[in-house]
Parts: C-alpha cells; structure tokens; sequence
C-alpha cells in the first residue's frame, strides 16, 4: 500500500522522520528524486535519517514507479516523497494505486518567489506548477496540503482558487 | 599506509583552528532572526560572514558572490548544522582555490539542500524526541521536590548539543563526506537512535508511575467497614490508575486523536471526577 | 514594587528567549529561569521551582518540531510561574494560567517572523550594494527587537495584568481549585502518551513495563531507571552490532549481486 505521496523540499526530514513515519505506522519509505539517487553524499544522508525500522530507497523517478508498481508493495506501509512538482505529476500519474496527496513544502528553495505565487507559509507555485498540479486534481482528488499530521488537511484546489 | 594517514588526518593547523573556533561560535546564532521564505538563510550568512571574507580576502567579486549565494533558504536542527557548515567552507575553500570557471558553486548549493533536511531528520528524533524527553524527565523529577540540584543539569544536558556541533564540524571540515558514509555503512546510526528509543520507552514507563497522579479518594461503608478504593486498586497493581489513562491517552493518539481534543477531555475528566467525589486533592 | 517586578520578570524573559535561539539551549533552561525570576523577585527559588515542575509537565510532549511552534512554552511558562509565585498560589494555578498564555504568546513570534520575512528582501539589496555594515546593523536590530519585544510583553503583562490576575485567581472556588490540582495532575498523561507515540514500537514493550515497574514496585527515582534504560539500550545495541558483523560478513561470502530492488521488499 502507498499511504501518501508527499511533495517536500527537503525530502526527509523530522517532520517526516517523526511525525509521519509513526502517524501512518509506515515500513518503507521511497525518495524519488534522480539527482539524491546520483548523489553519494545525498544519498546517504537520506538513508541515515531514516527512522527506526523503516528501510529507505532512494532511487530516480521511473525506478520509484516499479517499485511501487510492484505486486510485493501491497503488503508494506510505503510514503513516497519527492521533492518538485513535475516528479510529482510523473509519479501520481504512473503509480497504480490513488492514495492521499499532500504538498507540504515546496518552492521556497530555487527560483525568484516574486515570480511565485504564495498559496500558503510554505507553499510557493509557479504558473507552470499550478497547472499540472490542477491537472492532477482531476486524475486523484484526494490532494491535500497537510506539513504537519496534526494540522488539518486542506483541499489543495480550494487554495489554487483562493488565489485567483 | 596511506589508508591509516588519512583517516587520522583530523588535526587542525593554527590558522584551521581559529577558523573552526569562529565558526562554531557564530553558528550558535542560526536559530535567530528566522524568516518565512528563507528560514535560517539569512542567519547562516550572517554567521559565515567573517569566514568567507577570509577565504575570499583576494576577490571581492567572489566574496560577495559567495554572500548572495549563501542567502538562500535554509533550515535544519540547529544543533547539527556543524556538519553542514563545516562541509561547505570547505567547498568555499576549494573554490576559492580553484581557477575561474573550474568549480561549480551548483555543488554547495546541493550538498547544502541534500543535507540539510535528512540533518534535521535525526536532530530532531533525537534532539527533541529522544534526548529532550529523558533529560525533561529527571529534571522534573528534582524540580518538583524544590531540588536545586536542577540548575546544573544543563551541564550534562548541552553536552551532546556542543559535541555535535563541535566534531560535526570539523569531521565535515576535514573530511567531507566520508564519515556520513561511513556511519551508514556501520547502520551505527541506526543502532544508535534504537538504543536511545529505549532509553526513552523505559523512561517513559517510570514516569508515568512517578509523575502522573490519578488521586481517588472515594471512601464506602460496607457492612461496616471501610471500604477505600485507592487502597483495593494499589493491592491490584500499584499506579494502576495513572498507567490506565496514559494507555488510554495513547491509544487514542494514535488513532489520530488531536491532541487539544484529548488534553481538554482529560481535563474534563478531572473535573468531572472530582465533583463525584471520586478524585481529590 | 509592582514597577520592579515586572522589569524583573521582563528581563528574565529576555534571557530566557536569547537562550532558546541561542545554540537551541532551551534544553532544561526552564529551570534556570525560575530559580533566576525567584531571585530576583525575592521569592524562594524551592517555591519557583515546584510551580515551575507542574507548568513545565503540563507542557511535556509539546514538541517543537520543523519549526512549527504550537505554543510558546518559554512565555506561558515564565508568566504562568511569576503570577503564582508573587501571588503565592498552588502549582495548579501556575498551570492554569501558563497554558492559555502560551497559546496566546505564539501570535508575537508570527508578528516578528513577519517583519524578518520583510526585511529578507533588505538583506539581499545590502548584498547588492556590497555594504557589510548595514547587513550586519540589521541584523543586530533584529536581535534587538525580537529582545525587546519579549521584555515588553513581559512587563506590560505583570504591569497590567497582576491586578486582573489576583481577582481572577482569588474568585476561584475552593472545589475548582480541588478540580483544578487533580487535572493539573493528570494532564501529564497526554505528555507520555504523545512521547510513547513517536518513540513506539511493539518489540520496546519490555522496556516500557520494566521502567514502570522499577518505579511503581521498586520505587526507584527517575534518575534510577535512566541509567537502568541505558543498560537496557546498550545491551541492544551490541546485540544488534553483533547481529550487524554477521550479516556483513555474510553479505561479502555471498555477493549480494547488488540488487536494491530485492533488499527493499526483504525485512
């Protein structure tokens, strides 16, 4: 089972490795991102960070797609994150199962913000990202934008049409 | 031969010393003047200031580069970014070494992004969940008594917070990232963060018999003796009652309870019982 | 005197607010800043210290993780304390009022975290410049004013506050204030089972009923079953670290083919 697919900038971090690991009592988690996956420093930043009991993959974007595709994936807890949108919009499109959405951190780290739109504290999109991330909407309606797991989970398009 | 040199080739020469010495000073400031679109990038450029203007003392154009560069967003545990900034001055060394060109400043942005999160990953767990809870738990402990020993707990408590930030340093200084390789190679981070999460249950399990007070003062005659209920449940199994309402907080924690909702209805509870005349003071 | 007082707690509050920025040492710094707002009140310390258990219990398990700040403990439970302490109330009353006030506390870190997400744009146009001195003078002047404005709201609170505080705490009826000790008492409850939350798994269940048995049986301090919890993880982590070597040197013998795919599904 896929419990959520996350979009951060930071990948892990402790909100992931705290609070969701144990709020959605995963087992696995998988970092799709083809740079990390590149990166040996990265790379084994991520699996240091990973919580106890929980076997990290960090792995480029279409391997990520097998591996949740994969038949044996059904019997595990796994939280896919991935750090930018067009990963995202890739994922959710390729990934059979349809579980929970939720974009927590994302757009501070590269770009000009004043070219961004500011939809919350931590979520900036460009023109761009708000259109796959509409286009998403369509396919998986159960999008969220949720850091923490005690905050509650907002409809991500009812932000997009605040923005308007 | 060479394998040995240069894993011991953590000794650092004066001028490294003063270096690393300022550095771990001013990153004792990276958790002020926070803001919402950078969060500590505008503090670590604060803080690395004084070391770029160093590293880059023959070029201006470099220097003030490396300052716009720098001020992008950052944020990790405060207490680990010693790795982190240790790495990247010396990335900023190797740059400013390097000829025009030659060096892509893209790396230190990335080492920074790539580490910064998985950093706070394990600060956090540790810093807050594990080490904050045992070491809260034993000052408390004192503090409830008026035990004044409390004020020199810090000493041991900061002692992991300085360490860290100290070797994360200067390992990151000197040798880059091979030891993070190294630790999960060993999984002794692993194995570490376990260990402590032991630590932390048993703790845990003490404090609720200690801490947690659940004070029933019901009293009944039957047949004419006295019939008190705190003493027929402290025969069952002493604390029994705290142990119960700790479970029962965290079951339903666990079932995704927000936590306002089960604070106010153990308050309400309180309340409640108290008027009965089952608890008391 | 009143005057006096709330410099004294507005000073206590800046320094405890410098140190919780400050190499993120807010560990246990509490305590310090009770025994430091007793002396200067000319209250006894012992006192600060016991009112200042119950608030800091209360607030047990209220992490601050990712940089989301639910409650400003450090604000709640410095003026929670000092109302109690100059008005010589029970610990139930420190807790009482240090909660609210904690939750109310957050709105000034927003305001101030608003403004520094202003300035951002300044630091960066200093940049341009090339004008170091005026990146670091605002710099400093944000430090400044973050101090400030927790020494304000600290001795505009006890200034103002103590006089509505006193009438507030005194019309309490002695059955609440009963009411009052024994949920003070148990709040602590939803502390341990928001740690046990994120520290929890199904093979610690050994430690968990041996820490309260050392306590509840054995009656050992806290500081007792630490150590015994130590021992208790350092037999696991050389077991697991025995187990590791194993593994390793099985791993090599075999040439695990480097298939990350089948190390993935595998336990």
């Amino acid at each position: 089972m896929i419990e959520m697919i996350r979009v951060d900038d930071r990948l892990i971090h402790g909100q992931v490795a705290l609070l969701w690991s144990k709020e959605l009592q995963l087992n696995r988690i998988i970092v799709a991102n083809d740079n990390a996956a590149k990166s040996e420093i990265q790379k084994n930043a991520l699996l240091l960070a990973a919580p106890t009991g929980i076997k990290v993959a960090v792995v480029p974007v279409t391997k990520a797609i097998q591996l949740a595709n994969d038949p044996r994936s059904k019997s595990l807890k796994i939280l896919l994150i991935v750090n930018n949108i067009k990963d995202f919009h890739q994922l959710v499109e390729n990934v059979e199962e349809s579980p929970k959405l939720d974009i927590a951190n994302y757009g501070r780290m590269a770009g000009d913000l004043k070219t961004k739109k500011k939809l919350t504290e931590t979520v900036y999109l460009t023109d761009e990202e708000i259109k796959l991330v509409k286009d998403l909407n369509q396919r998986n309606s159960n999008l969220v934008y949720q850091p923490l797991p005690n905050d509650n989970p907002t409809k991500f398009v009812t932000l997009m049409e605040a923005e308007k | 031969m060479t394998k040995t040199t240069e894993k011991n080739n953590v000794t650092l020469t004066n001028h490294e010393k003063k270096l690393t010495k300022k550095l771990f000073w001013r990153n004792m400031f990276l958790g002020f003047n926070m803001s919402y679109t950078r969060q500590q990038g505008v503090a670590w450029d604060w803080v690395h200031q004084p070391v770029y203007r160093e590293i880059y003392k023959n070029d201006e154009d470099k220097y003030w580069e490396a300052m716009k560069r720098n001020l992008e967003f950052f944020n990790t545990t405060p207490n680990m970014v010693g790795t982190v900034s240790g790495l990247a001055v010396s990335m900023e060394e190797e740059n400013a070494k390097a000829s025009e060109g030659s060096f892509d400043t893209a790396g230190i942005s990335g080492m920074k992004i790539g580490l910064m999160g998985p950093l706070a990953g394990i600060g956090d767990t540790f810093f807050s969940g594990v080490w904050g809870l045992i070491i809260m738990g034993i000052a408390i402990s004192f503090a409830k008594k008026g035990n004044l020993v409390v004020a020199a707990l810090p000493l041991i408590a900061l002692l992991p917070n300085l360490l860290i930030r100290w070797y994360g340093q200067k390992y990151g200084y000197k040798l880059g990232s091979k030891y993070i390789q190294k630790a999960v190679q060993d999984g002794i981070m692993t194995m570490f963060t376990k260990a402590s999460s032991i630590v932390g249950v048993t703790v845990v399990g003490g404090m609720i018999a200690t801490l947690v007070k659940f004070p029933i003062v019901y009293k009944t005659k039957i047949n004419g003796t006295v019939f008190e209920l705190q003493k027929v449940l402290d025969q069952i199994l002493p604390n029994m009652m705290p142990l119960a309402l700790a479970i029962v907080c965290f079951v339903l924690l666990r079932k995704n309870v927000s936590p306002v909702k089960v604070l106010l209805g153990v308050v309400v509870l309180g309340f409640a019982l108290t008027f009965l005349g089952i608890t008391g003071a | 005197m009143l005057l006096y007082q709330a410099f004294a707690v507005g000073l206590v509050m800046a320094f405890a607010k410098f140190i919780n920025a400050y190499g993120s040492f807010a560990q246990l710094m509490p305590f310090i800043s009770y025994i430091l707002l007793a002396l200067l009140l000319g209250e006894s310390p012992t006192e600060a210290l016991i009112l200042g258990a119950a608030v800091e219990l209360a607030f047990y398990g209220v992490m601050q993780i990712g940089a989301v700040l639910p409650q400003d403990t450090a604000v709640g439970g410095l003026l929670g304390v000092a109302f109690a302490l100059m008005l010589h109330q029970k610990p139930a009353v420190a807790v009482t009022l240090a909660v609210p006030i904690s939750m109310l506390a957050v709105v000034v870190w927003n305001l101030l975290k608003f403004w520094f997400t202003a300035n951002v744009e300044l630091f960066d146009k200093y940049i341009d410049q090339r004008n170091i001195k005026k990146f670091n003078r605002l710099w400093w002047i944000q430090v400044g004013v973050y101090e400030l404005a927790y020494f304000s709201l600290a001795f505009f609170a006890i200034l103002l506050g103590t006089a509505g505080v006193k009438a507030f705490v005194t019309s309490i009826p002695p059955t609440f204030l009963t009411a009052l000790t024994v949920a003070a008492g148990m709040l602590p409850a939803v502390g341990m089972g928001m740690l046990l939350k994120f520290v929890w798994n199904i093979s610690f269940l050994p430690f968990f009923i041996a820490g309260f048995v050392f306590a509840a049986y054995l009656k050992l301090p806290i500081m007792g079953v630490s150590i015994l919890g130590v021992a208790f993880g350092l037999v696991m982590f050389f077991i697991d670290r025995e187990i590791n070597t194993v593994k390793k040197n099985k791993a090599t013998t075999i040439q695990s083919s480097g298939n990350d795919e089948e190390d993935f599904f595998n336990d």
